[in-house]
């Protein structure tokens, strides 16, 4: 009987394609649980009628200059109040009205805010969130990358020599920044650095009033993310150092490791052939998993030291209660995240011969 | 349960879980010390209720912050009595006296002197009154203040009582009529001339235990010594009696912990948090595992379409972002109360399938055993099969994460607290956080306020964390070494 020892193409193919189906349903399904939220609870209705009062508030004062007599104002104003109703929507029940911001925001049209206004005053939510995006990237992108080479290459190197003084100490370390919150730090460099040394502001972007010129600006934007650099790099860099040293550890006591260094293969080459190369790919998940999720959970770091980025956005938007930025955000965080699984899974496919459904 | 004594001996061999499990019995001592000390509604009645705290320093930093700066830092002190000092009994009137001596030798001013009366009874119509004197190492005796009780309203009987629910309160540092009657004294007997006007520069507390040094700019310096104050009561016509008279003197510094903005005891509050983190976090990690493994087993066991949906919703869930989803249940809920049990039930909705995905290729392996073969063609259900022959096998497993999740629950609580969502009817570390966050107490470095919640949270955390390091074996059994 003939083995074949490359799967087909197809069988590669299809399970694939299912795959990323089933990530790409948590899309939809997120609009759904949110948007089903808002509505059972009666809180989208709620912010719809205090919006659609207030615009009556105001056509009932106009209205009451020109019509005088007061039967006639009265007729008038219910028939302004049942347009202003419609328009909002509010005729109709609110899953009818929630079905069609789904439609809407996946298709992204993320409409318009309340309230919030972009830098330059645009209440457009799409303006709103890329005009964010850069400074997230700027706060959370950079640490991360950074914490993850640091992490990552300290990583490596003390596995070789577990059990060693240095491997224990760096271990337990990391094992701490593990634990420490964000936020936490953070205070504890604003009060230190901040407040008592005076050598980095407490908070914000640029100073008051920013610099005119663009050199002096990026420097001032540099010494405003000294901080909030300090506090991600502290607090991310113990898990990638553990996770690459696990990772690392696990594959050095394979029996093949064994085997080869058994041939008497030099150490070097069994490290760099044997065991980093089998660990190139969980390494690689935890990096493009990690920057897509970076955009996301910077919200508490980015309340803290009055950044504006995506994170304090959607702290703003949930205090205020935007709807549609609110939605538009979280829908936003899941497609950047599923999207990087989806790459993530056709790289694996590609990169490690193990790997089949 | 041999699984579990073998766990806890290889669990046992590890330093780490060793330290760990240390740590969990000082957290869970504590705990337990907490329950049975505080009041049940300690959330409601004491930390949330300002008027508890109406008496203690605001904002005072814990009494060692002062072995740094070498100053003697005036500390809080109260004086309760109970019995009158003295008593003079004349034809109609009975004169209490209430007298407190202390020698000032502080560096600094106090924060405030407060005089409380409780619970007064008297017979006669004519209401007693109360008179309130300072007496101070430069020989001046100063009357501050005299008022004189409500009388009986018509339809009240005899013994009248007053001031039994809450206290009576005057504050003497903020009481313009004792700072009239202290500036009028102090001007003439060092030929100042302060104004009312002036005492809130000055501060008025400089105005009860200092004296003005350099006449022309009205600066004031520390006078050291013997202070009497006393408080005297007459009641007219017959018996009367008061329950207790205490003079607090507000200090700079206050416990091991300090104070915050509304004057709360932070030890308090903090000793409070160690249950509280630990019921969240306990309660969190045994519904997640408990949802987590259930599906898990079923998924794994059942196969088919079960195993299909299963698997497609945990897929679903997983990938989901949670800290933006959290936030906004927690928000979207916060109204319908008991917010610490939602903040454990959103956590658990969204956190179950990571347990569910890594079980099911666990519980195929066990199903396709020889011995499960053997106990299906016995007879045996599935039920059966599931809780004697799988689950015992899954449980090292299972015991260890949950284990791990007990730190992840409590990081997210108060990740949720730091952001206001917080149960303020069971203050936790993250809510004390917040509360000096928002008020500002990072850039008017109270540091004493924000530093030791943060240092309990992560404490806490890395207890757990060093027990699941000596499990990983069991985690993981292909290796050897850990740390």
């Amino acid at each position: 009987m003939k083995v074949n020892t490359r799967p087909e193409r197809s069988k590669m193919i299809k399970p694939l394609f299912y795959r990323s189906l089933s990530l790409l349903l948590v899309a939809p399904a997120i609009l759904l649980l949110m948007a089903l939220t808002l509505g059972l609870t009666g809180i989208s209705d709620r912010i719809l009628v205090s919006m659609a009062e207030q615009t009556l508030q105001e056509v009932k004062k106009s209205l009451a200059t020109q019509i005088h007599d007061p039967s006639a104002l009265e007729a008038a104003i219910e028939l302004r109040k049942e347009e202003i109703y419609s328009s909002y929507g509010l005729d109709k029940p609110w899953f009818y009205r929630m079905f069609q911001m789904i439609i809407r925001i996946a298709t992204f049209d993320l409409g318009r805010t309340r309230v919030i206004k972009s830098f330059t005053g645009s209440q457009e939510v799409s303006e709103i969130i890329l005009e964010r995006i850069p400074n997230t990237i700027l706060l959370v992108t950079i640490p991360l990358i950074f914490s993850a080479i640091a992490g990552i290459s300290m990583g490596v190197k003390i596995a070789s020599r577990p059990g060693t003084l240095l491997d224990r100490l760096t271990s337990y370390l990391s094992i701490i920044s593990y634990t420490l919150p964000s936020w936490w730090i953070g205070i504890i460099l604003i009060i230190l650095f901040g407040f008592y040394l005076k050598i980095f502001p407490v908070s914000g972007m640029y100073s008051i009033p920013p610099p005119s010129d663009t050199f002096s600006r990026i420097l001032d934007l540099i010494w405003h993310s000294i901080l909030p650099f300090t506090t991600l790099v502290i607090v991310q860099i113990g898990g990638w150092i553990y996770s690459a040293r696990m990772i690392v550890l696990n594959i050095a006591q394979e029996d093949y490791v064994n085997a080869a260094r058994a041939k008497g293969l030099p150490e070097d080459i069994v490290r760099r052939r044997y065991i980093l190369r089998v660990a190139a790919p969980p390494i690689v998940t935890n990096i493009v998993l990690g920057l897509s999720g970076s955009l996301g959970g910077a919200i508490i770091t980015e309340t803290i030291f009055g950044w504006y980025g995506m994170g304090s956005l959607y702290y703003q938007a949930i205090m205020t209660l935007e709807e549609n930025l609110l939605i538009a955000l979280t829908y936003i965080y899941t497609l950047i995240y599923i999207s990087a699984r989806i790459i993530l899974e056709i790289m694996y496919l590609a990169l490690d011969p193990r790997v089949r459904y | 349960m041999s699984f579990v004594r073998e766990l806890v001996k290889k669990a046992w061999e590890s330093w780490s879980t060793r330290i760990g499990i240390i740590f969990l019995a000082i957290l869970i001592i504590l705990s337990i010390l907490v329950v049975l000390t505080y009041p049940i509604d300690f959330g409601t009645r004491i930390w949330s209720n300002p008027s508890y705290w109406a008496d203690s320093p605001r904002l005072a930093p814990p009494i060692w912050a002062s072995f740094f700066t070498m100053a003697k830092i005036p500390t809080h002190t109260a004086f309760k009595l109970t019995q009158p000092t003295n008593i003079q009994v004349e034809e109609n009137l009975i004169l209490m006296e209430y007298s407190v001596e202390t020698n000032y030798g502080y560096d600094d001013y106090p924060s405030f002197l407060h005089v409380l009366i409780k619970n007064v009874t008297f017979y006669s119509t004519k209401p007693p009154r109360i008179e309130v004197w300072i007496s101070r190492p430069d020989n001046l005796i100063v009357r501050l203040t005299s008022f004189t009780i409500r009388g009986p309203s018509p339809i009240e009987e005899p013994p009248y009582h007053r001031y039994v629910e809450s206290p009576y309160r005057i504050i003497l540092t903020q009481d313009s009529t004792s700072i009239l009657n202290l500036i009028y004294s102090l001007n003439k007997k060092y030929n100042s001339n302060i104004t009312l006007d002036e005492v809130s520069i000055i501060g008025s507390e400089k105005l009860f235990f200092g004296y003005p040094s350099k006449l022309r700019e009205k600066e004031f310096s520390i006078l050291r010594g013997s202070y009497r104050l006393y408080v005297k009561i007459y009641v007219y016509e017959g018996l009367g009696s008061v329950g207790e008279v205490d003079f607090i003197l507000g200090g700079k510094t206050y416990g091991l912990l300090g104070t915050d903005i509304i004057g709360r005891d932070l030890m308090m509050g903090l000793l409070y948090g160690f249950p509280a983190s630990l019921m969240i976090g306990f309660l969190a990690s045994v519904l997640v595992t408990s949802i987590g493994t259930l599906l898990g087993v079923l998924s794994g066991y059942i196969g088919g379409r079960t195993d299909t949906v299963i698997q497609r919703s945990s897929d679903i869930v997983l990938n989901m972002p949670l800290l933006p989803i959290l936030i906004f249940f927690t928000f979207i809920f916060r109204e319908f109360g008991m917010r610490f049990l939602l903040i454990i039930l959103v956590l658990t909705a969204f956190s179950w399938p990571g347990l569910t995905i890594i079980i099911r290729p666990m519980v195929m392996q066990i199903k396709s055993s020889q011995f499960i073969e053997a106990a299906i063609s016995c007879g045996a259900s599935r039920i059966w099969i599931m809780r004697k022959h799988i689950l015992p096998n899954l449980a090292p497993f299972i015991i260890a994460q949950s284990i791990f999740l007990v730190p992840s629950a409590i990081l997210a609580e108060a990740a949720l607290s730091f952001l206001g969502l917080g149960d303020p009817t069971l203050p936790t570390w993250g809510q004390i956080l917040e509360q000096g966050f928002r008020s500002g107490a990072i850039y008017l470095g109270y540091w004493w306020w924000v530093i030791p919640p943060g240092i309990l949270i992560v404490f806490t955390a890395i207890t757990f964390l060093l027990i699941t390091i000596g499990l990983e074996p069991i985690l993981n059994p292909k290796l050897k070494t850990v740390i």
